[in-house]
């Protein structure tokens, strides 16, 4: 049994150090696979740092061309307080939504010019929709439409800059 | 030595391991609406996979990931953390091996429903949970200690190093620009913080090198005379605080420190192999 075990904890380690390496058809091949996140891809901040913040806006129609409520961030940063360093589950929404963009970004790149509508039924498009309408739940819409900007941060030298316009979308009752 | 090392090694792993589980198992719980209807919400997350499950295993997977089921899963967690903390504490082995189970199992459930927004932290979890239960399979020093506590202690070699060697190839942290840009995002950074590094970039400089340099060298822990070792475990311990305080990266914190038990029962492990 120690044996079994044994060459369990190498190869999950084997396929850990495998997925550390730049090869991306080989890493891509263990992130559709890994279903239960077991392969730990460890590159904390690098080589590309997150030099930015995403914000996500969202846009309300009364109907169609008729705007109910104009572009509104409903991303904001709160403050961190001390707390933070013990309890911080902020962190876990924000996380989900910068991957989700990020996920949405490499959906688009990977899709040719004439396929690029497909986007919309990609899980990052449909978790950020889902998002959007969660967060505008209780307006009197019956339209959606999100953006999601990025910013420099605190000592922002320009304006934002909008890197996903979704398409309008009949909002979820 | 040996004997001797096992059981606080095992006690302060598990007794870190479940404040980590702790904590994420709360946050899940008091991020609930975005679970039933919001960000991470099931309806959505499902769509990835629809079509290669059958019709019973999707009213399988409703039933465990909707809003009772997750209660459930989330329950099973929280208790599962708690006993842990007892059962470490009393080196109780079967308790350890329950509630290690209950964690190993419940993150399984948790990284297959979430799929998106999951953090390393999650995923050193995991690793402590397998590497710990293996270790206690037989509660004195043997192969199925070494085995587990020295998985543990590689996982978290090969985290600091890849980090620390990612990080060398990338321009922004060789000229120290990246923990200034870092500092001065609104999601990880401070105002005082960034205005600090704008003002200092000889310190935004000396701080990227540090990070490069303390991950690049963290495996030296396993071979490295015991003061060093213990310089980098405690500079490591330093590091994660600075980050959960700062950047608000708290999950990383009790997840990390977990695996420094192993980091060090290996050294200590490597040692003797070595009849240093």
């Amino acid at each position: 049994m120690e044996y079994g075990v044994a060459v369990l904890l190498l190869l999950w380690l084997l396929f850990s150090a495998v997925n550390q390496l730049p090869l991306e058809k080989i890493t891509s091949l263990l992130r559709r696979v890994d279903y239960f996140h077991l392969i730990p891809r460890w590159h904390f901040f690098a080589p590309k740092p997150a030099v930015f913040d995403f914000h996500f806006a969202v846009r309300l129609f009364a109907s169609e061309g008729q705007i109910a409520r104009d572009w509104k961030v409903i991303s904001e940063v709160p403050r961190r307080t001390a707390r933070a360093a013990l309890w911080n589950p902020a962190r876990r929404v924000r996380k989900l939504r910068a991957d989700a963009v990020l996920s949405l970004l490499r959906t688009a790149h990977s899709l040719d010019e004439d396929s690029q509508r497909l986007a919309v039924i990609s899980l990052p498009y449909l978790l950020l929709l889902n998002h959007a309408c969660d967060r505008s739940r209780g307006e009197n819409a019956t339209l959606i439409q999100f953006a999601v900007l990025t910013a420099d941060g605190f000592a922002a030298d320009g304006a934002p800059n909008v890197i996903v316009r979704s398409e309008v979308h009949a909002i979820d009752a | 030595m040996l004997e001797g090392a096992f059981r606080p090694a095992f006690t302060l792993s598990a007794v870190a391991l479940s404040f980590a589980v702790l904590t994420t198992t709360l946050e899940f719980f008091f991020l609930r609406n975005e679970f039933e209807r919001g960000v991470f919400s099931w309806r959505v997350l499902q769509t990835f996979s629809l079509q290669a499950h059958s019709p019973l295993t999707l009213r399988l997977r409703d039933a465990m990931f909707g809003r009772h089921g997750m209660a459930a899963i989330l329950g099973v967690r929280l208790l599962s953390a708690a006993g842990l903390c007892v059962g470490a504490l009393l080196f109780d082995r079967v308790t350890c091996m329950c509630a290690l189970a209950g964690v190993f199992t419940t993150s399984l459930l948790l990284s297959y429903r979430c799929r998106i927004g999951l953090e390393g932290a999650d995923i050193m979890a995991i690793i402590v949970a397998a590497g710990l239960f293996v270790s206690v399979v037989r509660f004195s020093p043997g192969i199925w200690t070494t085995m587990g506590f020295g998985f543990i202690a590689s996982q978290t070699c090969l985290s600091y190093f890849t980090a620390g060697t990612a990080k060398l190839f990338s321009s922004q942290w060789r000229d120290g620009s990246a923990v200034y840009k870092i500092a001065n995002t609104e999601t990880y950074g401070s105002e005082g913080a960034a205005l600090f590094f704008r003002r200092s970039p000889l310190l935004s400089f000396a701080a990227s090198w540090t990070i490069i340099l303390f991950e690049m060298t963290f495996p030296l822990a396993l071979v490295a005379p015991s003061a060093v070792a213990l310089a980098i475990i405690i500079l490591g311990i330093m590091f994660h605080a600075v980050n959960a305080a700062f950047m608000g990266l708290n999950g990383f914190l009790w997840a990390f420190v977990a695996t420094y038990p192993a980091v060090w029962y290996c050294h200590l492990l490597i040692g003797a192999f070595l009849g240093r």
